[in-house]
């Protein structure tokens, strides 16, 4: 069948089309074994010489091992690898005799005899391409070749590949099947925190054309953030840390998404976690709603929204969201996540890393832990632009020991500190989880601090209830 | 065409023939194989962000490093020379440099510190920026006649002499016993030296199996991205998969179980174009930014290696270890090359590609491997005599160190719980990136330890590359060249 197939596309492409045509290329065109596509190029060229004379020039490839005697300038060291110069051959030092020496040549039609004389030991010769005229001494005319076959290559079956054109397999290799979503990431993320707030909107169901496993891996950032904060919201904390299997999960977005009205979507909210927003959606179908907690679900937007464009919809799903627990046990919930680290862990994580039910029992963890005893007080932890919290710092202490010396000695040290939620971000923590942070706080060597932090705790949240979501610049010089 | 004689069993040109009808061509697959990263030593060379700090000094390094090795080369020195006796007088150890009598012939352990007239000191390099003197740049600071070589521990420093001393291969940081005297001007005249010698080896692992399994070896691929990136790149990337030569070829291809790309695989050179405008509108460019300038990032390099390693990764499993050209921190150990500036790649990560750190151990089919991006034995080079490349990386071996000059001349991070480098265990296979040529030899250690030493050349500059088997520890090269350009 192939005969005037790949006869009239040589001829097509080199000669009229004066391009240069490499094997792979050929291989790739035609879907062709590449060694079928090396001898088709051969019987190309062979009957192109009666037919387009002239026309047609070949570059072949010479594989096998060259004789050491004629080595070629920089070859010459490669002889006398089996007798090191300087140093005289110990008796515990095993000299090779021979290293087998492979060379890959490309050489033009005009020089393959030449050439065939340097090789002591020839494995293969075949062509390696067919073009026009002679390539110029860089061969850089087929790199262009090399370009077109990566772009039919690409994101195919790696399996596909190995069988149509005969490339060697590896079988453990698997490519992640992230599609855009991977490539989209960093702009998910410089989309700031807002599609955090639109988590519960019953938008992400119309995203069908993913697929749910890629949706699972595609946990963006922001998602992850709040994704304590609302099983705490959403779940009974009776239940066990296991989570809806993916089947259940399947079945609510189905249904919801048959009842799902045409409601506009953006491309963050499709790159929601599936399996989150299940979550959410069954605990909303399951619990009557209530306005009494309007006030927390402000603070939800205030916090997790930095940019002013979310319509009254999205408010409205917030607070519908956020009401199904009693607000002490919101804020409570509100002051673990921001105390933790886990926080930071999460913003951290790389996007590519999948992310499967061990994130969610964690998460479950951390909401059964005991509730703070003032939540009055806490709520100031979570004024809109500041993020406070313990960390370990590591201290040098110096102390005169026994014999009159001074020694230092490093002691991890728990710290209290407060930075606004810009510069947290961008900074990387070390990933550790704190079920009880009430604990250690007590535990805290730095009392004092604690107390300013404290004290412009209250500043802040009275300056928020003041400028409600605007308060950022005013937030900014109280700092 | 006149064919060509051969004792190869296919014949060479059955690729120059018409097609058969129905000839099935053989596709080969790779062997399942495991190809851990040794996490017991790669976890020290990981500094993670919070933890690093800058204010410790490096004194530290020095301490951790001579506590760790003094009882080792101790060792060694109390069974060479305990029961010895030089000139009737018994030899003894003494514990510390400075506690050394004169005329008593004694060892002592300490590092190695060489005082050099030529090594490049910051002070100098100020002063020179107010007294005009033209700075001499050179590739080697060893000058044997005036170097004084001295050895350190806690409590002081002591100079050695003697021509012993002026006959090893040194540096300074490495951890060393020495036999003699000390002098009436107070210096210690040396008549032998120990070194910790080879650290223990596990026993290799023998497959059953026949099959041939070969790791690759490539270092310096400096890819460009240019119009005028060199095409024997893309014939080893052909090559890796399978694809280029006879069907034998593909075979020896495929028994590459996994690929070690050892450094420097971005270029840093600019493209000639950018250099062109910058001379041509020097005078019309925008006033100078300081600090990151974005628009002045090229991101040719990174995009045309993540193609050609999505490729790859495709076809075997690949690590990738950074360089002193690549983009991730200078100073010694390097860290993963962040594997974002792949996004292709990435994709592969989990399953065919790794991102490891500068140095990184490996157990490959039970093969232990330690490999460097070279700048450890490219730095050693500076401060010694001589450049026989195998026998700086043989001495690393034996100094049980595989980075002594850091943090001397060889930037480093300041460690102060442990020093990563110390090696442990010796690998049966010990590579270093990025060198002027390849080399190789098997070492043998006194206790039967085998190590197979490489030195992996530049391929942006030979065009080769190294393949280890790693059931026999035979090397083979295998060079790309375009119609006889030698390289």
């Amino acid at each position: 069948m192939g005969n005037d197939l790949y006869s009239n596309f040589l001829a097509t492409r080199i000669v009229h089309g004066q391009e240069a045509i490499t094997y792979r290329l050929l291989s790739r065109e035609l879907k062709i074994h590449t060694a079928l596509a090396k001898r088709y190029l051969y019987v190309f060229y062979a009957s192109s010489r009666s037919l387009y004379p002239h026309k047609v020039h070949a570059t072949y490839l010479i594989s096998g091992q060259k004789s050491s005697s004629t080595t070629i300038s920089g070859d010459v060291r490669m002889s006398d690898i089996s007798s090191p110069p300087s140093t005289p051959p110990d008796a515990d030092v095993v000299l090779e005799d021979e290293i087998i020496q492979t060379t890959f040549e490309l050489v033009p039609e005009e020089e393959l005899e030449e050439a065939k004389y340097r090789f002591r030991k020839i494995g293969c010769v075949h062509v390696y391409s067919l073009e026009p005229t002679r390539l110029p001494e860089d061969f850089i005319t087929l790199a262009e070749c090399g370009r077109k076959v990566r772009e039919i290559d690409l994101d195919q079956d790696p399996e596909a590949i190995s069988k149509t054109y005969g490339v060697v397999s590896e079988p453990s290799a698997k490519r992640q099947q992230l599609g855009q979503v991977a490539f989209s990431q960093p702009k998910l993320a410089a989309k700031n925190v807002q599609p955090k707030a639109k988590v519960p909107h019953p938008k992400p169901e119309i995203n069908q054309g993913l697929s749910l496993s890629t949706k699972q891996r595609a946990v963006s950032k922001p998602s992850n953030m709040l994704s304590p904060l609302l099983l705490d919201v959403t779940q009974n904390p009776d239940r066990s840390t296991t989570t809806e299997d993916k089947t259940s999960s399947d079945n609510i977005k189905k249904e919801r998404l048959e009842s799902l009205p045409d409601k506009k979507t953006t491309s963050s909210v499709m790159k929601v976690d599936a399996t989150r927003s299940a979550v959410i959606k069954k605990s909303k179908s399951t619990t009557p709603t209530s306005r009494s907690s309007s006030q927390v679900s402000q603070e939800l937007q205030t916090m997790f929204s930095s940019s002013e464009d979310e319509n009254d919809d999205d408010e409205e799903e917030k607070s519908i969201t956020a009401k199904t627990e009693t607000p002490k046990d919101v804020i409570g919930a509100i002051h673990e996540s921001f105390i933790s680290d886990d926080i930071d862990l999460s913003i951290d994580k790389t996007p590519a890393k999948p992310k499967g039910n061990n994130v969610k029992s964690e998460d479950i963890e951390m909401e059964t832990a005991p509730p703070l005893e003032e939540p009055g007080e806490e709520i100031a932890d979570i004024s809109p632009k500041k993020r406070r919290g313990r960390r370990k710092v590591t201290k040098p202490i110096h102390t005169k020991d026994a014999n009159g010396f001074l020694t230092t000695k490093y002691e991890e040290v728990w710290e209290s500190y407060s930075e606004s939620d810009g510069e947290t971000i961008s900074l990387s923590k070390p990933a550790s989880t704190r079920s009880s942070t009430p604990t250690k706080r007590s535990s805290s060597p730095a009392p004092k601090k604690d107390k300013d932090v404290a004290g412009k705790k209250e500043n802040g949240r009275k300056k928020k209830q003041t400028g409600g979501g605007q308060s950022s610049l005013m937030s900014f010089w109280n700092k | 065409m006149a064919p060509v004689a051969s004792s190869s069993t296919l014949d060479p040109e059955y690729l120059l023939s018409d097609p058969k009808e129905d000839e099935a061509f053989p596709t080969f697959e790779r062997r399942a194989s495991s190809r851990e990263l040794i996490s017991k030593y790669n976890d020290e060379f990981a500094l993670k962000n919070t933890e690093k700090t800058y204010e410790q000094q490096y004194a530290s390094l020095y301490f951790l490093r001579l506590t760790v090795l003094k009882p080792r080369v101790s060792k060694v020195a109390a069974e060479a020379w305990n029961g010895m006796s030089i000139l009737n007088q018994e030899v003894k150890a003494v514990d510390r440099v400075l506690d050394v009598r004169q005329g008593e012939f004694c060892w002592i352990v300490g590092t190695v510190y060489i005082e050099m007239t030529l090594k490049p000191n910051i002070l100098d390099e100020i002063t020179k920026e107010f007294w005009t003197t033209a700075p001499i740049s050179k590739d080697k600071f060893a000058d044997a006649a005036n170097d004084a070589i001295m050895l350190e521990d806690e409590s002081g420093r002591v100079n050695l002499v003697g021509s012993t001393i002026k006959s090893e291969l040194l540096v300074t940081g490495c951890v060393v016993a020495v036999l003699g005297s000390e002098t009436t001007s107070g210096d210690f005249d040396v008549v032998d030296i120990r070194f910790p010698q080879l650290a223990p080896q596990l026993p290799r692992k023998m497959s059953t199996g026949h099959e041939r399994k070969y790791v690759a070896l490539v270092s310096g691929l400096e890819v460009s991205g240019d119009v005028h990136e060199s095409y024997e790149t893309s014939m080893l990337f052909e090559y890796l998969m399978g694809e280029l030569g006879g069907s034998d070829d593909s075979k020896h291809a495929s028994e590459i179980i996994h690929v070690i790309v050892a450094g420097n695989s971005f270029s840093n050179r600019r493209s000639p174009v950018s250099r062109d405008e910058e001379s041509l509108d020097n005078s019309q460019r925008k006033k100078k930014k300081y600090g990151y300038d974005s628009s002045s990032y090229n991101s040719k390099p990174t995009e045309a290696l993540d193609i050609l390693l999505a490729d790859l990764s495709a076809s075997v499993s690949v690590d990738i270890m950074p360089g002193d050209q690549d983009p991730t921190n200078y100073s010694y150990p390097q860290q993963p090359i962040n594997a974002a500036l792949v996004p292709r790649t990435r994709r592969f990560l989990g399953s065919s590609f790794r991102s490891v750190s500068n140095p990184c151990w490996w157990d490959i089919e039970g093969l232990r491997i330690l490999g460097t991006g070279g700048q450890p034995i490219d730095d050693i080079f500076k401060y010694i005599e001589g450049d026989d490349r195998l026998q700086m990386m043989e001495a690393c071996l034996r100094w049980q160190h595989c980075a002594p000059t850091a943090p001397d001349t060889l930037w480093s991070y300041p460690f102060r719980d442990c020093d990563p480098f110390i090696l442990n265990e010796t690998p049966h296979l010990f590579f270093a990136g990025n060198q002027p040529e390849f080399k190789t030899k098997i070492i043998v250690g006194e206790d039967g330890q085998q190590v197979r030493l490489v030195a992996v050349p530049k391929f942006s500059e030979t065009g080769k590359i190294v393949l280890v088997d790693l059931e026999s520890l035979a090397s083979e090269v295998v060079t790309f060249a375009l119609n006889g350009t030698g390289r």
